[in-house]
């Protein structure tokens, strides 16, 4: 081969074949930010951290499908005054244009008792340059246990 | 103008690095076989052949039970759950690829033939490609609605 050809067989076999980029580190300002929304109260905040057609995948419930009806959720299931939600980063992948987390979570009691503990798993995409939550799924690590049978709550002292 | 002796020769690697580029970037279908092979196995109550389409770090993440992690424990779980009574059905099901993932979300239908009710549920899985098999990563569900009580009393603690 001539020193063109080379040259040129080099450019094929070197540029031709353009190698995927590394991947982006986990976005995780998504996920600080979530938690000082949630632990504000801050259900138009926490909202505006999922995609427009995000889903969020409750335990006992249906699907709850947008951004609007997901606020008025994390509205209605964490008003002020409501229990502290501490969360836990267990692992973290990126692909390209969508990331996953997954991790645990606990919910103290009112009182401090005991908390209930479940975990997560959380489905980002990168949309318009900004990463956003798509997909939200978690549950409980235990049954919920049962409410107080009505002859207990009549029992109690007024 | 001896360059042009080499053409040929140019062309012919040419030719040969976009083919093995086009191989490599060749869109890869979410894989339909594993999945449909999982509500088989799960159906006829073969957890032994369950318990081998996930991968070796693979966890699933239970509603009202702590994660399962690894082969074994996932075919003890799924003795458990499912001891040849119950048949599911997956619907609404759609898949995203995720770099060297796929991730499949549905809603799933599960009836226990020795109970009366329908189950109603969602579920989100993560795939991976390990050795040109795709084997099962993560995998985690909840009904839609609050199991019956009698069921959350005849719940062996975890």
């Amino acid at each position: 081969m001539s020193r063109l050809t080379r040259i040129l067989a080099l450019a094929v076999l070197t540029a031709g074949c353009v190698q995927s980029p590394a991947p982006e580190p986990f976005p995780q300002e998504v996920a600080d930010a979530w938690a000082e929304r949630y632990a504000a109260h801050d259900a138009a905040g926490v909202a505006a951290l999922y995609t427009e057609d995000a889903q969020l995948l409750p335990p006992n419930m249906e699907i709850i499908n947008g951004r609007a009806a997901i606020q008025e959720f994390v509205a209605r299931t964490n008003p002020p005054g409501s229990a502290q939600l501490e969360m836990a980063t267990t692992e973290t992948l990126v692909f390209g244009d969508y990331a996953h987390r997954q991790g645990s979570f606990a919910i103290s009691g009112p009182d401090g008792a005991t908390p209930e503990t479940g975990k997560f798993i959380e489905l980002l995409k990168k949309v318009d340059g900004k990463w956003l939550i798509h997909r939200d799924i978690w549950n409980w690590n235990a049954p919920a246990p049962d409410p107080p049978a009505p002859d207990a709550l009549t029992d109690e002292p007024a | 103008m001896n360059g042009f002796r080499d053409v040929p020769w140019i062309a012919l690697l040419m030719l040969a690095g976009v083919a093995s580029c086009e191989s490599a970037k060749e869109p890869e279908n979410f894989p339909q076989a594993a999945a449909d092979g999982w509500v088989a196995a799960f159906n006829s109550g073969d957890a032994a052949g369950l318990a081998l389409m996930y991968s070796p770090r693979a966890e699933i993440l239970p509603p009202d039970q702590p994660i399962v992690s690894g082969h074994d424990a996932i075919e003890k779980f799924w003795t458990t759950a499912n001891p040849g009574t119950v048949r599911v059905e997956v619907s609404e099901v759609q898949t995203m690829k995720m770099g060297e993932m796929w991730f499949r979300e549905g809603t799933y239908t599960a009836v226990d033939q020795t109970e009366g009710e329908p189950e109603f549920g969602k579920f989100i899985e993560l795939w991976k490609k390990i050795d040109s098999a795709w084997f099962l990563y993560r995998q985690m569900w909840s009904p839609n609605s609050p199991p019956p009580a009698e069921m959350l009393a005849n719940t062996p603690p975890a």
